[in-house]
């Protein structure tokens, strides 16, 4: 039978603003530690470790996209020295940068895993994020998906008629292109959502 | 540009973040005055769009790629107010649903693409625009010259704050640092101007009615005196700041002038040899000076070449700009 | 229930700023309880007057005086801006593309979506919902994600939406498209229950021989024929000269 609760949008559960205070202390502690500090850095490794593991995060996907975001931090830490000097202490911040990036990113990968999207919008308003904002957002989450369907679809139609190997000029013509179309179609399909929710009643007022 | 955690300090964090939640307050705060019905699906569909645009890939060399920030093509469609809205909305949902980019790196983030990039993206391009007229072509160079002014704007405000971040640090060069952040972002901020200039010339010469076209208000001459002098005042302080001061480590000096009394600023460099090639001003201030003029001019070409198909009429009235 | 409206379209004329999908000079009149099925080729025109109907168009709207003669009535009541919202409440519009349409992130969320602006109570809300989903066979889809349904799925989530509001009449704008046959049995049978005004844009003319009391034909923009069904669907010529069979 249906649910009586069906269409109410569930308040805030204290659990989510836990987690989200748990991962930005994690983070807030992490990024004002020094150098000295490392034990301290590794025990918030562990933690962060540990509370992956509890919300069942795949160690494939974990090391998969920790295997992405190494390269960048690393690179992003290493444009220090490039820039002021290999000495040792220049060497010890790119460390740190590494180190508190790694453990924070970590951090984030957790709050995804333990707070969905819909509930984090919740959290958020419940924050007091103007009921604007959350809604904005929540019609951006419900139509990224489409859009990116919408991108595969062209760059495939794209693929079908381009013949032979492209250079750069022509590359970046057909992705200009390709984002110009994804404007005007877009531009309109909220033009038609826009339509679609005054045939409902809508006048700019969010109620729940 | 999706500066991970870690990188600045956390006090740097919290204060651009608190300017970063003033702007993007007071641009919700003014979304009140326009079609309030029309905010929720258009902000909400563009943010989609820019985050999607921000996936495709413009290949620089083998293996690295540019992409679109889009917080000038967010302004040219939405508006300051809603522009800023949506490119937060590509932050938080990038945070939060992918983890791209830090929390507590939100803050600057946030003030660099969505303030300055999307708010002062449209300031410029407004501005600039209406030097000629509100025309369609003047509004594709106004956005192309906001576009990499954005971008080096940015720069110089991370700059800083990384700077703050060093502060303490006896052997921090900002000059030496300065310089490359903003010869690395010249390069990134042609990019954006040709993808986006690219992009709003597509859909100009398709759908001219779909770059924003904000509703007529009462002329106020001083008004654009001063957006005009704003926006002059950052074309210098973007090129010539390095020159303001006798050299760069005068900013170094100026910088470290409170916490220490001596610099050494011969450290093994990558780039000491330089010094002897360059004389007067080192390498860093040339750097700056020849990313600074090499982007203006590859700029303003990029905008004329663009510019060119478009015809030379009045921008025609978007929708929803009459009520 | 809100019961079921008259519509009045006197000499409605209308092009878009780039001059497309002119209507010309359109004039007819459907009883309360009428069903009546909006046939013709493709760009006709049969949209745009849809669109009418819920003072959707003009866009931007013509200016709210009272000696300007009202080209849209729906139960007398002149489709002007003042008064949108009630003509909105009377006549619920099914758009052509359910996508367009779905935007909530349920099926509940969204069909919940009408009964929230009307400003009934929680509990009146929630009836109208479970109703509504009743009506069109999603029992169980309630919290289901928008982003994973089947296009029939779609489609009947999207009428449930417009349901919950009671409308006096229902516009649909070519429902049946894309659907396979058991999705189109589907949608008839609940379109055949429902009880108000019926406004049928649809190339489909099986369903219309079912559904439909009477025939309006729009071509270029123009009504060319406004017939009791059986007298089109007999008419192969006429059927044939505005592309309703090969």
């Amino acid at each position: 039978m249906i649910d009586s609760t069906a269409y109410r949008i569930p308040d805030a559960s204290p659990a989510s603003f836990l987690k989200l205070a748990a991962s930005l202390s994690v983070v807030l502690l992490t990024c004002s530690l020094s150098w000295d500090a490392w034990p301290i850095a590794g025990t918030l490794l562990a933690v962060t470790l540990a509370g992956l593991a509890l919300a069942d995060m795949p160690w494939q996907t974990l090391a998969r996209r920790l295997a992405l975001f190494l390269p960048v931090i690393s690179l992003v830490a290493l444009s220090i020295p490039l820039s002021q000097g290999f000495t040792p202490s220049w060497m010890q911040v790119a460390a740190t940068i590494v180190g508190r990036g790694v453990i924070s990113f970590l951090a984030g990968l957790w709050l995804i895993r333990v707070l969905p999207f819909d509930q984090l919008l919740v959290t958020l308003r419940a924050l007091r994020l103007p009921a604007v904002v959350v809604a904005s957002l929540a019609m951006m989450y419900r139509y990224l998906f489409v859009l990116w369907e919408e991108i595969a679809r062209l760059k495939t139609a794209r693929r079908a008629r381009s013949l032979g190997h492209a250079n750069t000029i022509t590359q970046w013509m057909a992705g200009v292109a390709l984002v110009g179309t994804l404007v005007i179609r877009s531009l309109d399909r909220g033009d038609r959502i826009h339509r679609a929710m005054l045939a409902r009643g809508w006048d700019g007022h969010i109620r729940s | 540009m999706h500066i991970p955690d870690g990188l600045l300090d956390t006090p740097v964090c919290l204060a651009t973040g608190a300017v970063s939640l003033v702007a993007v307050g007071y641009s919700v705060h003014r979304l009140k005055d326009s079609l309030a019905d029309r905010t929720v699906p258009m902000t909400g569909m563009v943010a989609a769009l820019i985050f999607a645009g921000q996936m495709i890939n413009f290949p620089v060399a083998t293996g690295t790629s540019g992409h679109l920030v889009g917080g000038v093509l967010a302004a040219r469609l939405l508006g300051p107010w809603a522009g800023c809205l949506a490119l937060t909305l590509v932050l938080l949902v990038q945070k939060f649903l992918f983890n791209d980019g830090g929390l507590l790196a939100l803050g600057p983030n946030i003030l660099h693409m969505a303030v300055i990039g999307s708010l002062g993206g449209y300031a410029i391009q407004s501005a600039i625009a209406r030097l000629g007229g509100d025309t369609i072509r003047w509004r594709l160079i106004g956005v192309v010259l906001a576009s990499w002014l954005t971008v080096m704007a940015a720069a110089l405000v991370c700059s800083l704050e990384f700077a703050i971040s060093h502060v303490a640090n006896p052997d921090f060069h900002f000059g030496r640092f300065l310089a490359l952040m903003m010869l690395f972002h010249s390069l990134i901020g042609i990019g954006e101007s040709l993808i986006t200039g690219g992009i709003t010339r597509h859909v100009a010469l398709r759908r001219p009615e779909l770059l924003f076209t904000p509703p007529p208000k009462p002329s106020r001459p001083w008004r654009r005196t001063v957006v005009g002098g704003l926006v002059a005042a950052l074309v210098v302080a973007v090129l010539l700041t390095p020159l303001a001061s006798s050299a760069p480590d005068g900013l170094e000096v100026a910088v470290m002038q409170t916490t220490l009394p001596k610099i050494d600023t011969s450290t093994g460099s990558l780039f000491a040899g330089y010094d002897k090639l360059l004389p007067g001003p080192g390498w860093e201030t040339w750097s700056v000076v020849l990313s600074g003029l090499v982007g203006s001019l590859a700029v303003f070409g990029i905008a004329l070449l663009l510019g060119r198909p478009l015809e030379q009429q009045p921008g025609r009235s978007a929708r929803g700009s009459s009520d | 229930m809100t019961s079921a409206v008259a519509i009045d379209i006197r000499q409605l004329s209308f092009a878009y700023s780039d001059g497309r999908n002119v209507l010309d000079d359109i004039s007819f009149h459907v009883e309360p309880g009428e069903r009546i099925a909006l046939m013709g080729p493709s760009g006709a025109g049969k949209s745009t007057l849809l669109l009418h109907l819920n003072a959707l168009l003009p866009d931007p709207p013509r200016p709210d005086t009272p000696d300007l003669p009202a080209n849209v009535l729906i139960d007398g009541l002149a489709a002007t801006p003042g008064n949108a919202s009630r003509i909105r409440r009377r006549v619920g519009l099914l758009f052509q593309n359910p996508e367009d349409q779905l935007f909530g992130s349920t099926v509940g969320r969204d069909v919940a979506f009408g009964p929230l602006n009307l400003g009934l109570d929680a509990a009146d809300v929630q009836a109208r919902v479970d109703q509504a989903l009743t009506d069109v066979g999603l029992d169980s889809f309630a919290h289901r994600d928008t982003v994973r349904l089947s296009l029939g799925e779609r489609k009947r989530a999207c009428l449930a939406g417009v349901l919950a509001c009671h409308p006096g009449c229902l516009a649909l704008d070519e429902p049946f498209a894309n659907l396979d046959p058991q999705g189109r049995r589907r949608l008839t049978d609940i379109l055949a229950r429902f009880d108000g005004t019926l406004v049928l844009a649809t190339h489909d003319l099986q369903v219309v021989s079912e559904l439909a009391d009477r025939i309006l034909i729009l071509d270029n923009g123009q009504l060319c024929a406004d017939e009791p069904i059986d007298t089109i669907l007999g008419n192969d010529q006429l059927l044939r000269q505005h592309g309703l069979v090969a």
